[in-house]
């Protein structure tokens, strides 16, 4: 069952799968659909403007190089304040996480 | 760059993808597919990835550019017909905007123009000079006062007598129109025997000679000095109230005669001025009005006697501004009105041409979006084009206002105020800027709504039988019958002017402006200084002109005076002012040489023992109260004759109360007559003969003004004519335009009922059925329209309602032609693409099915 994500979602997880790694598009679109158990099905496209917004942000690099399977593809490579924009984002999204949770069950509180 | 880079990113990760799911055991036939179903649309989103790194909006807009010059370059003929429409629709309207702008908006170029006032007590006009003085001297509501008069001057100088048209002026007026001369200097308070050149006089007569400054001149027989210049701009732009025959444009100015002490209110005549002042800084309207009203009541106790008069006055202070323009606004709104009608059936115009166009089109945009265009892009797309249209059709339209403002200031009527000045200026420029975005908008809508109405629909459907959506139908058959609507409130209005104009025209018998002749002389100088004097000359002057064949007769007389008057006999009717009176003074045959009808009793002669008087109808009605004037007196006179109606003057105006007595009588001071001659045969040929004829009688006085009545009849409501050709022009258009924009609706959907029209008539319809078919189908929505601009015309002509002369806003007769005249048009615009219809071969049509 596909679900929406909520905004900022898929660059959280792009950044996170990037701070292991430097990953090339394709491999970021599989990494993320294994990760997410196919529960959050996103159209490969999107990725590529979120990872241009990113890029303009200057959260990720990229650089041509050669992929696994031996073709020309695009490396993103997580920056610095790549690094700090995600753990601003994943603060903010267990913040929410949180929120969210006391709504829900307000008895214990 | 990055548009490449990005565009083979993207095609690597699906190539990526297919290769995997080839591994995966995919046919390799449908990996592609499966691929593709899995990414998205790749052109879209190459295209909002490329948009992140900026100027998105101004590439697609530059995109969306290209394209459209593309599609107009496509069918250069209807975009050709469209920048034509839009241009005229924007040009007339920037045209009379700008004199609009220049006539009513811009201000007066005097020093504070908005603290001018305009005071008038007597007539809405004038004030008595004596009173003049007075407010002059204790009004404190103004920091400065002037008054001015106008006369026909003979300015005699280097030897030549030429009749110039000057005005006296007294108090402030220099300060109040801050005029510095270009040469030599201008007259100081209190000096007399001064003239001031006005520039044109100066170049054209005096060939900018500066050396004519310090000559002595004569001036109406008087010795004067020319003292200054005038510069070129400075423009004399004060309410003028020019009689029939007088030039229009001031050529000196001169200090002013009269004085507290020989104007006094004893004196048994009073003169009149005009007057402008200024208020002092934070006194407004209401105060200064409030002070004249004061002032002028003090003197009205103080000098009862002439409570003759003073019954009759009323104060005003208006801005100056409006006064100037009080005649002229209405006019304007008018047109203004008229022209933003043409831009809107202009509008609709384009608007139907681009659904059709729209309709051709619906393929394309089809495709375009199913290759991953938005529908907003599509609308942009649509609004871009129409903006473009709309931005070259004003540039155009620009070119047309600055042909037709020079137009309009050249051959527009010389009394309305600064047309000449009138041009395109950076407010012109920003509103036609403005005017053509809107224009865009608003007849790019109509594609843009009925494009996102019905989308998506039309790839299923073979090419053939694509046709518009209904709504888009039902949006074009609703153009056609507003622009029809429209149409019609235009060609009312035109239509009641020009009733009105032949109402004006309209001639009682024996009244033959063509034939009869008017000289105008002017006495000046010691010979002339007496009654006996003038008298000798006038009649010295109409012998020898009775004398020559084709004259039958001739008669001098002046008009020029007017004041309230009462029979004795009769009493005035109870707490009414007295009716004003315009009052002659006449020669025996002037009466009839104008044209006059004796109703009753007989002619006044010239060799009267006693005062006597002629008087009219109008007279006869208002002074005389309806009763039998004949043997009873009025302004010292006894009345001997009455005579019918007739305007001579402004055929514009409802015939004035008149009465004529007797010149060689007269109490009344005149220096300038207008001789009046009946010809038979061309007026026009016999005047050059007939004016060296009067000017043998003293060569030393000018004669001037030759003219026919009728030509100077006409020039009095010149204004009207203007007004009338212009609305005419307007109406034109207009109908020309609703005209195409119906053909344009019944030729389109002629061409997709193309089938059905085929079938029905294989089925054996004959092809004047066809034609009634088409025709009743556009007459419905002609009809439509007409109904619906009979109503609109109903409410809107009574603005116009000043501009109409005996004719009343509503009149049937006139919205019953012209409703039937559009209804002729549009019979025939749909008539031809009915009849085009009926040329359909049946077997042509169906072989396509």
């Amino acid at each position: 069952m596909a679900r929406d994500l909520f905004p900022g979602a898929l660059e959280i997880m792009v950044l996170q799968a990037l701070r292991r790694e430097p990953l090339h598009g394709y491999a970021l679109a599989q990494l993320i659909r294994r990760t997410s158990g196919d529960l959050l099905q996103i159209e490969e496209g999107s990725l590529y403007p979120a990872l241009q917004r990113m890029l303009k942000a200057k959260w990720v690099t990229a650089a041509w190089g050669v992929s696994a399977t031996n073709r020309r593809v695009r490396i993103y490579k997580i920056t610095a304040a790549g690094r700090k924009q995600l753990e601003h984002e994943v603060a903010s999204f267990e913040r929410m996480i949180e929120g969210i949770g006391r709504v829900l069950r307000p008895s214990q509180s | 760059m990055k548009g490449r880079e990005l565009s083979e990113e993207i095609r690597a990760h699906i190539e990526e993808k297919i290769a995997e799911l080839v591994e995966s055991g995919v046919p390799a036939s449908d990996a592609r597919a499966q691929a593709l179903r899995g990414f998205g649309n790749p052109t879209l989103i190459a295209e909002t990835s490329r948009e992140i790194w900026g100027r998105p909006s101004l590439d697609r807009l530059w995109q969306d550019v290209r394209y459209g010059a593309r599609m107009m370059r496509r069918d250069p003929g209807l975009t050709a017909v469209m920048i034509a429409t839009l241009a005229l629709g924007i040009g007339a309207n920037t045209a009379i905007f700008s004199v609009a702008h220049s006539v009513l908006l811009a201000p007066l170029p005097y020093p504070n123009p908005d603290r001018l006032v305009f005071i008038s007590t007597l007539n809405d006009q004038v004030v008595g000079a004596p009173d003049y003085f007075d407010l002059r001297a204790q009004a404190q509501s103004f920091d400065a006062m002037a008054a001015y008069t106008y006369q026909d001057s003979n300015l005699e100088a280097r030897g030549e007598a030429v009749q110039t048209t000057v005005v006296s002026l007294l108090g402030d007026m220099w300060t109040l129109t801050g005029a510095e001369p270009m040469e030599g200097r201008l007259f100081l308070p209190g000096e007399t025997g001064g003239v001031v050149l006005a520039y044109r006089t100066f170049e054209q007569r005096f060939h900018s000679d500066a050396s004519i400054i310090g000559k002595a001149v004569t001036l109406d027989g008087s010795p004067a000095v020319i003292l200054g210049v005038l510069p070129r701009d400075f423009r004399f732009l004060l309410p003028t109230e020019l009689s029939l025959i007088q030039k229009k444009e001031i050529e000196a100015y001169v200090a002013s005669p009269f004085t507290p002490t020989n104007q006094p209110h004893s004196a048994p005549q009073m003169r009149s001025v005009s007057v402008v002042a200024r208020c002092k800084p934070g006194v407004s309207l209401a105060q200064a009005r409030g002070e004249v009203e004061a002032l002028m009541e003090r003197i009205k106790a103080q000098w009862g006697y002439m409570g003759f008069i003073y019954s009759q006055m009323v104060v005003r202070v208006v801005p100056l501004q409006d006064r100037l323009v009080r005649n002229v606004r209405p006019a304007l709104l008018v047109l203004l009105g008229a022209v933003v009608f043409v831009l809107l059936i202009a509008c609709a115009n384009v608007a139907n041409l681009l659904l059709a166009r729209a309709a051709a089109r619906q393929k394309e945009i089809s495709i375009r979006a199913a290759l991953g265009a938005g529908r907003m892009r599509v609308v942009r797309q649509f609004l871009t084009e129409s903006l473009m249209l709309a931005l070259i059709g004003g540039a155009a339209g620009l070119l047309l206002a600055r042909w037709g403002v020079a137009a309009l200031a050249r051959f527009g009527p010389v009394d309305v105020p600064r047309l000449s000045s009138a041009k395109i200026d950076a407010w012109v420029l920003a509103s036609t800027l403005a005017l053509s975005l809107l224009t865009g908008l608003l007849f790019g809508m109509a594609p843009a709504i009925s494009y996102s109405r019905g989308l998506h629909n039309t790839l299923k459907e073979s090419v053939r039988t694509v046709s518009a959506s209904s709504s888009a139908r039902r949006l074009r058959t609703l153009l056609a019958a507003g622009e029809l609507a429209l149409a019609l409130v235009l060609l009312t209005g035109a239509g009641l002017m020009v009733k009105s104009i032949w109402r004006m025209n309209a001639r009682p018998a024996g009244f033959d402006p063509e034939h009869t002749l008017v000289l105008k002389v002017s006495l000046s100088g010691d010979r002339y200084r007496t009654l006996p004097q003038k008298v000798l000359y006038f009649r010295t002057t109409l012998e020898r002109l009775r004398t020559v064949p084709g004259v039958e007769a001739a008669g001098v007389g002046t008009g020029g005076f007017m004041g309230p008057m009462r029979v004795d006999e009769i009493p005035a009717e109870p707490g009414a002012p007295l009716p004003v009176v315009n009052i002659h003074v006449a020669s025996e045959g002037y009466l009839r040489a104008i044209g006059l009808r004796l109703m009753e009793g007989r002619w006044i002669t010239d060799e009267e023992a006693a005062p006597v008087a002629v008087v009219n109808q109008s007279f006869v009605r208002r002074v005389a109260r309806g009763q039998d004037p004949i043997g009873k007196h009025a302004f010292r006179a006894t009345i001997v004759g009455v005579v019918a109606d007739l305007k001579v003057d402004k055929l514009d105006a409802d015939p004035a109360p008149e009465i004529y007595t007797p010149y060689s009588k007269s109490i009344l001071p005149f220096a300038s007559m207008e001789v009046m001659m009946r010809v038979s045969g061309d007026a026009a040929t016999a005047a050059p003969n007939l004016r060296s004829i009067a000017v043998e009688t003293d060569p030393t006085q000018a004669i001037y003004g030759t003219t026919t009545l009728d030509r100077a009849l006409a020039e009095s409501i010149a204004p009207r004519r203007f007004n009338l050709l212009l609305l005419a022009i307007f109406a034109s258009v207009a109908v020309l335009l609703a005209a195409i924009g119906i053909y344009g609706v019944m030729s389109y959907t002629v061409m997709q009922r193309a089938q059905e029209i085929g079938v029905r008539m294989a089925l054996g319809a004959e092809g004047g059925q066809v034609v009634r078919m088409v025709v009743w189908q556009g007459m419905l929505v002609a009809g439509g329209g007409i109904a619906s601009g009979l109503v609109a015309a109903l409410a809107l002509t009574r603005l116009m309602a000043s501009l109409l002369f005996d004719v009343k806003p509503t009149d049937p007769q006139t919205f019953a032609t012209m409703a039937a005249g559009l209804a002729g048009v549009a019979f025939l615009a749909c008539w031809l693409p009915g009849k085009r219809a009926a040329r359909v071969d049946p077997m042509v049509v169906l072989r396509y099915e």
